[in-house]
């Protein structure tokens, strides 16, 4: 259940992806919700890394990323999944083809791929028949759990991230110094 | 403009849950357990964030969650009851009137800047910046504050992303 090594304690994959270095105060920070950090790494294993079934695989996992990453123009995020799914012997063909304004690739993967914006731009719009648009593309119901909420938690990570950046890159003293200023 | 509802409502599942459980009863929890470590991982993660002591207060937690789900939806949750979905929204009071006033509302300066934040937060991609960060510490919100805003504000848009697209929500 716990796939956590002690070790990336205090260096998880949000500090990694913000580069933070140990001596920042954005470091104590967030150090200062440990419960957050340990269970948010948990989350981020387990939609991406573990269970992978042949529900839903690991290419399209990190095509999934490589998505929601281009939709918030989310650049730690697109490196990482890019990245990853290079690792996967994807090329850069391909990758261009998942990240393309319509998506040139399989029946399957377009179809996940238009769920992915679907959910992460208008969720409030996603209708039943828009599942059974996946379940034709041989999604089980379990892929589909899959898919949303590896989507959700992207959609998560990917904000957590901003307003992290925002934190660090307008230090709370130099804002007080200077009253507001937008 | 949301339309969201005060009054109870149930969450019907369009998605089958496993074997054994009966369809028609589906919670979004019975449909999650189909991933079991994210559930429980996600479990752990949101009440983590919705628990936090010494920064944000409930009520402030509550009313950064529900400005989330206002942006992205049909109807509103309560953030720090149940985990995921408990039927009955328990808000708190001023919580309450805040959000059923909708745009008339006029909230304490605090609560806007907080509300401002979420709602930019809620975009995609988020487009919180400086002005909404500088509404923020002008209304005295710490950084361990403006922390657990930004943990409830994401939480809230990765649960509005279950809650609205495997089910739907009816009125009771």
């Amino acid at each position: 259940m716990n796939h956590i090594d002690e070790s990336i304690e205090g260096d998880d994959h949000i500090d990694t992806a913000l580069r933070l270095r140990t001596d920042e105060p954005m470091m104590a920070l967030r150090a200062s919700r440990p419960a957050v950090k340990r269970f948010l790494q948990q989350a981020g294993a387990a939609v991406l890394e573990a269970g992978i079934t042949a529900d839903f695989s690991a290419i399209e996992r990190e095509a999934v990323g490589l998505r929601v990453a281009v939709l918030h123009r989310a650049l730690p995020a697109y490196a990482r999944h890019r990245s990853a799914l290079g690792d996967l012997g994807i090329d850069e063909l391909k990758l261009r083809q998942i990240e393309a304004d319509v998506p040139a690739v399989g029946p399957r993967l377009a179809a996940v791929l238009a769920h992915v914006d679907l959910l992460t731009l208008r969720p409030a719009q996603c209708r039943a028949a828009d599942l059974d648009r996946l379940r034709q593309r041989g999604l089980s119901e379990r892929a589909i759990v899959t898919l949303t909420q590896l989507v959700g938690y992207l959609n998560f990570e990917i904000r957590l991230v901003t307003g992290l950046q925002l934190l660090r890159e307008h230090p709370a003293g130099r804002l007080c110094r200077n009253g507001s200023h937008g | 403009m949301a339309e969201f509802s005060m009054h109870s409502m149930r969450w019907v599942s369009w998605v089958a849950p496993p074997l054994n459980d009966d369809e028609a009863n589906a919670c979004l929890d019975t449909v999650l357990a189909q991933e079991p470590h994210t559930l429980a991982a996600q479990a752990c993660l949101y009440r983590a964030i919705m628990e936090a002591s010494n920064g944000l207060c409930g009520a402030e937690l509550e009313l950064a969650g529900a400005a989330v789900s206002r942006a992205n939806g049909r109807y509103i949750v309560s953030p720090r009851t149940d985990w995921l979905y408990s039927g009955k929204p328990s808000l708190q009071p001023a919580v309450l009137t805040l959000l059923a006033d909708g745009e008339e509302a006029d909230p304490t300066p605090r609560w806007r800047a907080l509300i401002n934040y979420a709602v930019a937060m809620s975009e995609t991609p988020p487009a919180a910046g400086a002005s909404e960060l500088a509404g923020l510490r002008l209304m005295g919100f710490s950084d361990l504050e403006i922390l657990d805003a930004t943990h409830a504000i994401a939480m809230i848009a990765w649960v509005d992303r279950l809650r609205l697209t495997l089910g739907h929500v009816v009125g009771e």
